[in-house]
Order: C-alpha cells, then structure tokens, then sequence
C-alpha cells in the first residue's frame, strides 16, 4: 500500500478552512506547517487512493497546489 | 521505540515533504534524545550512488543523527535508509581488532603481527610465485583516495593488473557503452537534467526503491508538469511502473528487440534528427567478437537495412511487449521537447549489458536528444563511490587513472612517468575481472588476495563454488571490513578491522560526476583503522619486502587524503577528466562539484560534450566545433558511435527443466548485502528477511500462498524462502533482493558474463519453484 509526503500550498488567510477540509479526509495526516505550506502524508489503500486524495485537495477552496515529494509503497 | 514499517514509511513520507520546505518535525517519542545533536558535520551519505549530501549530528563524541543538506542537489530530502544513518556506525557486530583464523575459529592479534603476517604471505608469495599470484578485490564504496592509492600501489608499483572491484558486478557494462559510443566513460548530463526532461524513459531501474531521492524529482515533475510523460520498460510493475504514463512490460532479456525497434520507427515515420546524425554520429558493427572484438564502420544505408527485420511486431512476437506500447515509446522519445533516460542494474547485469546499453545512447543519438537541458541519456550508480573512485580513478583491471586504458602504449608510459616508475613496469595485459579473480583463486593461480570494503561471499553470482575458494586452506583471504562476521569475513584467513564512513575523511564521486568532500567526525570504534593508513603501510613494506626499497618512500609519501587527493587532481591534469579546480578546500565548502572543473575559479560541469551549455573543455579539444562536440572520441572525428547491435537472448533462458526466470534486485530499506542495513533497528524491523516475489497466476498454479516456504533451484543451488504473492513480478518471473546475509539468493544466480565488460547476469536465469 503506498504512502506519499506532500506538501500542500495554500493562499493566505485559507489555512482554517483547509486544515479543517484536510481533517475531514481519513487518509490524510497533518504533520505541520510552515507559511502557506502544509506537511501531509497521505496512507492510501492504492494509488487510486492517493491520487483522488491529492485531486480532492487540489480542488479545495484557498489551495493553490499539491506536491508529493516523497512516495513509497508497503505491499 | 517500537515503530511499525507502516508507522517509520509514515514518518519518513512527513520528514520528507518538511525538510523540503525547511521545517523540522516533532520527532515522535523514544527518538527525541537521537536528535539532538549539539555540532554537525559535512557528508555525503554512506548508502547508493545518488550521492545526497548529509549533515551529520554529533552529540558527546558520537553521532547521533543525520539530515539531508538543503543546499545540494538532494534539497535536504533522504531515502528511509539515509534517515536512519547513525546506528550504522554502532552496531554490536563492528569488528573491533584483528582476527586471525586458528582452526575453525578466529583470535584477536595486534596490527603488527597482523601487518608482520600479511606481508610476509604476500611478499613470499610474490617471491617463489610471481607478482600475479597476489590481488585486491576493492570497492566502489571505498574512497576516492584509497582506490587511487591501490591502483597506483598495484599497477605502478608492483606491476600487477591483479586488481580488480566489485563496480565489475555493477557498473562495468554502462562503463563500457559510454566508452564504446562516446569515447569515454561517465554520463554527460546531471540530476538537474531531470528539471527540464518533458519525458523520462526509465529502462532497467526501479527508481523509487533503489534511488528514491531521485525518484522524487520525477515524481514532481509528473505531479507538475501536465504534459511530462514517463514511460518505464521493466518486466516487475513496480512503482515507478505503476507511476507510469507507458509501461512496457517484456520477457526478460529481450529488450535489445525492443529498443531497436524503437530506432525502427522512428527511422521508418522520420522522426530522426538528420541534422544532428550527419554532423555529430558514425555508424559500427562488430563483425567478429574475437577477442579482440573486430569493429567495422558502416553507413547510415547499411544501419537502416540492419534495422528493417525489427519491426514493432517482430519485437512483439520476441518480447511479448506490445508493439502498440513501442510505436507510442518511439514517438514520445524522439517528438518531446527534451527526453532523458535513466537506468541501472536491468540493462547492466546482462550478458549483453554493454549491447544494451549502446542501444539507449543511439535512441538518444538518432533524435538528437542529447547534450541540451532535459536530453540526456544517463546510468544510474548503484554505490556511493564506483563512479568516482573505481571508474574514474581507474582500479578495474583493465583501467589507468582519468579515461587511461592499460591496453594503450601511450596511456601507461603517461602513467609510468606521472608515477616515477621504470617504463614498462606497468603491465601491458589486462588483468582478471571479479569473476576471473575469484575463479582463480578457487585454482590456486591466485594464491593471496586482499578484499577491501566489499562482501564478495555474498554478493558474487553462483555463489557456492567461490565460497569454497574463499575459505580453502591452500590460499590466504585477508578481509578488510567494518563488520565481523560478514559473509567474506567469515571466510578469511586475516580479517582486519575498518574504520566505516565518517570515522575517516575522503572523497565520494557520484553518478552525476560530482565529488564530495566527507569530514571525520569521530574517531573509529575500538582498534579499526582508515583502509588508507593500512594500504600505505601495507604498500611500503612490501615493496622494501620484495626488494625495492629505493621505491618504498619515494612512491607513497602521502601524509594524509589531501596529499593523495593533490596527486589524484594531478593525474587528471589535461585529461577529459581534469579535477584541477576541485581542490580539498573548495570541496570542504562546496556542496559537491562536478567534473570536469579544470582550473581553481571553474565552478564544475553541469553538462558536458556541449559548449553551449557550459563545457569548456569542448574548445579544448576541439576547437572547431561550434557547440557539440564528443571530444572523448578523436579517432572518430569527435562523433559518437551508433551500434548495430542485434538481439541475443540471455545465457540461461527458462526452459522446460527451469521453467521460471529469476532476476534480482533491490529492496527500499535495505542495501546491498545488508551489513549496514541489517544493523539498523527500525530498518530491520520494517523489512526482516528476504523474500520470493511470485505472480499470483503462477502462485496458484504453483499452490503456493503468501508466507509459504517455497523451494528455488538452479542448476546452481537451491534455497528455501517465503514466498510473497503480489502482481509485480509478470507471469514466468520471480524476484528476490539480495540483501538478506541468511538468504544467499546469489547462490541460485548465473555468473556467466558480457563478453566485453565482463559484469555478470544476475538478472537473469533460470529456475525451478517448488512449494516446500
């Protein structure tokens, strides 16, 4: 099962309501956060997972992009 | 602490993705105390030959932690494994003293009765038998300065091409087919290539386990750039694979069909780049393999005749990738703005490593994309320093310092006047290869032999029979090793005691040609010593031993790794190698340099054979040229050579008796034969013992399960292991890592090997599986 680090860039003044949309994914953690930069990772069940958890994000309102740095898988 | 492997690969993704944008995590309970380290020093990790630069954490005389350098090409990020650094350094199995073999066990000596004994052996040996009855098995892990130090010691000073590394099982036939297509070793591009590609062809790699920083960098780029294409050709799905726009699955060894036809169709639909094979390219065919091979220039007429039975359905019917996936592979290679390719151990540990991997340069040669930002075509290094170290500083039998060939008049009467030895000491005839090496020291040719930093007795392929040489009473096995027992130590005669990674300072050259500069830290555990202080010691006493004391001192006066590594920048003064700029003290500060980098204001080569884009050396050696220019092949004109290389299958296919394929590789948080990684709680922990990867369809017909014992055979060995059914491998393939020191897969695998590069195939042969 995969396991992806990504860092999710958000507009100023956002960070309430994406941190509040990001607890509402299960599969997402928050780890932390620096400027308009949050640390997830994302434990998916599949890739399909991971992917439709990054497009969920994406569309939040206030996120201006989702970048995974660090992906690995456990089978 | 007791993390679970899902909880550490968690962890891990989080320290990631912050120390991409400068943030430290809270470090979860039971490591805080590991984190805090109250001074840091510079490094370049210990692990695989991405070379990611770390910052080591000290903390009352020990190190405690390690993290990525934001400033170098990794941007702080680390693998699992580079994360987890420290514990390497204090593991329980660290040799300690000097062992020597009484009977079956082994007792603790001195260094002077351990240096009294082993040059007495050699020097006697050399003596009543010969200069070529001794030899180094050296490493791509060792430093740049030692593996210098050793081919000087060897080939310049005793005369002997007896020496050889373990980059031979690795690196060997990518070495070979840079040499053979553009005239010298090393790829012309860098990591930074990979921020510009638009398309990446990964061949042979799995990327995300065996290289996963880098692997990051192509994650990015498909995550950000919408039109960047990714096409992977590996016969696993692993996740590189399922990462990919294209993956192009094939019968193991048959992928030379598939990449001619590739040149196929984009020679039949003109999508070559005429401009760019008229001016820069010529064509060769081998017409008799020899030895020596005998090579013949062709046209461009006799190239696409040679390339007409290759079409994508005939490459179909050899490779059961289909010919719809090669079609769509050729177009995106030749009509992206700017392709890169990437591979490792599946195209070079192959029979017809070097054929394949000349096969890649000529998609790259025929398009044109090469030697601009994104166009590239580069090896990836499996060790931190076989590049730098074994490659470039020439410690494979056949090799001289910086490009030099033993084979060449003029290249060892270069090195013989550099050295200050009599003309004609260097030997004219290559020496073994690991292969060789070993098998002669199974007959007794070879009746003493030093093995450095490496773990013979478990990484050669067919395993058994070199083990039995190893440990045979008749000859003397010394074992220079940071860990005791390993699978070679184990075996020994002699094993002396090494100081491992920042115990001692040295240079690191990694895949992109830059070179690292990494600082002691602290002081080496117990009684263990550098490798270079004994070879120093080792070198001047045999020589004054075997009667040439006028050349004792006067061969290796080095005080330290500068004085060597001084000389080394000297040795490839001039040459296309030319490290003069990259003097101790910019390396101390720079976060790596890459080469060439010829005087001290040079700030290193992104990108080389091109003036453009910044190769200085190009004017040099060509002054003609207006911007390409591949200087390293004179004899050509400069051009680069496009190989007719047909499709041979490999040595061992699967066949009724053995009906499997059976291809080895890497696991994410393990690393080569696992001395280090198996020392590490959390990595072990995470990944406790190898395993045989089989395709659920052959699982059931198999009647084998997950976690079964299952029983592997070759007409070599046979080995129990658990069986793990998982759709990575494809239907006929199984796979293992050959990590686990109680798994000895290598045992099962071929060492039948390239005929030029000699580097065997281990990813290839075949094998019988039986549920146990």
């Amino acid at each position: 099962m995969p396991v992806s680090g990504a860092i999710v860039e958000i507009e100023e003044g956002t960070e309430e309501a994406v941190l509040s949309g990001l607890a509402r994914i299960p599969e997402v953690s928050v780890y932390g956060m620096k400027e308009n930069r949050i640390v997830i990772v994302i434990d998916g069940g599949s890739l399909g997972v991971i992917e439709k958890s990054t497009n969920r994000i994406q569309s939040m309102e206030g996120v201006t992009g989702v970048f995974p740095v660090y992906s690995t898988i456990d089978e | 602490m007791n993390l679970t492997r899902r909880q550490l690969l968690k962890y891990t993704a989080a320290i990631a993705a912050a120390s991409a944008i400068g943030l430290d995590l809270p470090i979860p309970k039971g490591l805080e105390a590991a984190a805090q380290a109250d001074k840091w020093t510079k490094g370049v990790c210990r692990y695989c030959g991405a070379g990611c630069g770390v910052y080591v954490g000290l903390k009352g005389g020990k190190v405690v932690t390690v993290k990525g350098d934001k400033d170098n090409w990794n941007r702080g990020l680390l693998c699992i494994k580079g994360n987890f650094l420290a514990p390497i350094l204090y593991a329980s199995d660290r040799a300690k003293y000097p062992l020597l073999k009484k009977g079956d066990k082994f007792e603790r000596i001195s260094w002077k009765e351990a240096m009294d004994l082993m040059v007495s052996k050699f020097g006697e040996s050399v003596k009543k038998n010969g200069m070529d009855s001794i030899a180094f098995y050296g490493s791509g892990q060792a430093f740049t300065e030692e593996s210098y130090f050793m081919t000087k010691f060897f080939k310049g000073g005793l005369g002997t091409n007896n020496i050889d590394g373990n980059p031979r099982l690795c690196m060997a036939s990518a070495a070979v087919g840079y040499v053979t297509t553009f005239g010298k070793d090393e790829p012309m591009g860098a990591y930074d290539d990979m921020y510009h590609a638009d398309c990446f062809f990964l061949i042979g790699s799995n990327m995300s386990e065996a290289h996963p920083v880098i692997f990051q960098i192509v994650n990015e780029r498909k995550t950000k750039g919408k039109d960047v294409k990714l096409i992977v050709a590996d016969p696993r799905k692993t996740l590189v694979a399922k990462k990919a726009d294209l993956h192009m699955s094939f019968v193991p060894g048959t992928d030379l069909a598939i990449l001619n036809a590739m040149a196929h169709v984009i020679i039949k639909e003109n999508l070559h780049n005429k401009n760019f094979v008229g001016k820069h390219t010529v064509f060769k065919t081998m017409v008799d393999p020899g030895p020596p091979p005998k090579i013949e220039k062709v046209t461009w007429d006799a190239y696409v005749k040679f390339l007409d039975e290759y079409t994508p359905e005939m490459a179909e019917r050899v490779s059961g990738c289909r010919k719809g996936d090669i079609i769509k592979a050729a177009r995106w290679f030749a009509q992206s703005k700017a392709t890169s390719s990437y591979w490792c151990m599946g195209l070079n540990q192959r029979t017809r490593g070097v054929w394949a991997n000349n096969l890649v340069h000529n998609l790259h040669l025929l398009t044109g994309q090469i030697c601009r930002p994104g166009a590239t075509t580069f090896s990836l290094t499996g060790q931190p320093n076989a590049c730098g170290g074994v490659r470039d500083g020439g410690l494979l039998s056949h090799l001289l310092p910086y490009g030099r060939l033993i084979v060449n008049e003029k290249d060892r009467e270069e090195m013989e006047k550099f050295w200050g030895v009599p003309k004609g000491r260097i030997n004219a005839k290559p020496g073994p290869t690991a292969v060789e090496m070993f098998r002669s020291f199974n007959k007794g040719d070879i009746k003493c032999l030093w093995v450095a930093c490496t773990n013979p007795g478990q990484s050669l392929p067919n395993l058994s029979p070199y083990r039995k040489g190893m440990e045979s009473k008749d000859t003397f096995l010394v074992v220079s090793e940071a860990y005791h027992p390993s699978r070679t130590s184990e075996l020994a005669d002699l094993v002396l005691p090494a100081a491992l990674w920042v115990e001692k300072d040295g240079t690191y050259g990694q895949s992109e040609r830059r070179y690292q500069y990494i600082e002691k830290a602290v002081e080496p555990v117990a009684e263990a010593r550098p490798d270079l202080q004994v070879m120093i010691e080792f070198a001047r006493r045999l020589i004054k031993f075997i009667g040439r004391d006028d050349e004792a001192k006067k061969l290796f006066p080095y005080k330290n790794t500068e004085d060597v590594w001084n000389e080394i920048r000297l040795a490839s003064k001039g040459t296309a190698y030319d490290f003069m700029g990259m003097t101790r003290a910019r390396l101390k500060k720079a976060h790596g340099m890459q080469w060439p980098a010829p005087t001290e204001d040079h700030p290193g080569t992104v990108r080389r054979y091109t003036a453009k884009y910044g190769d200085v050396l190009v004017k040099k050696f060509d002054p003609q040229a207006e911007d390409i220019s591949f200087y390293g092949a004179k004899a050509d004109g400069n051009r680069a050579t496009i190989w007719l290389r047909p499709h041979k299958g490999p040595a061992e296919p699967a066949d009724s008796d053995y009906p499997f394929i059976l291809t080895t590789g890497r696991q994410l948080e393990h690393w080569h034969t696992g001395t280090m990684t198996y020392n590490v709680p959390e990595l072990k922990r995470a990944a406790p013992y190898g395993f045989l990867e089989i395709n659920p369809k052959d699982a059931q017909q198999l009647g084998v399960k997950s976690r079964d014992k299952v029983r592997i055979t070759s007409r070599r060995g046979s080995l129990v292991m658990e069986a793990k059914v998982i759709d990575v491998p494809r239907p006929g393939l199984v796979y293992a890592s050959f990590h686990d020191p109680d798994k000895l897969i290598n045992i099962i695998t071929n060492d039948a090997f390239d005929a030029l590069s000699k580097q065997p195939e281990f990813k290839i042969c075949a094998v019988k599986v039986e549920k146990a």
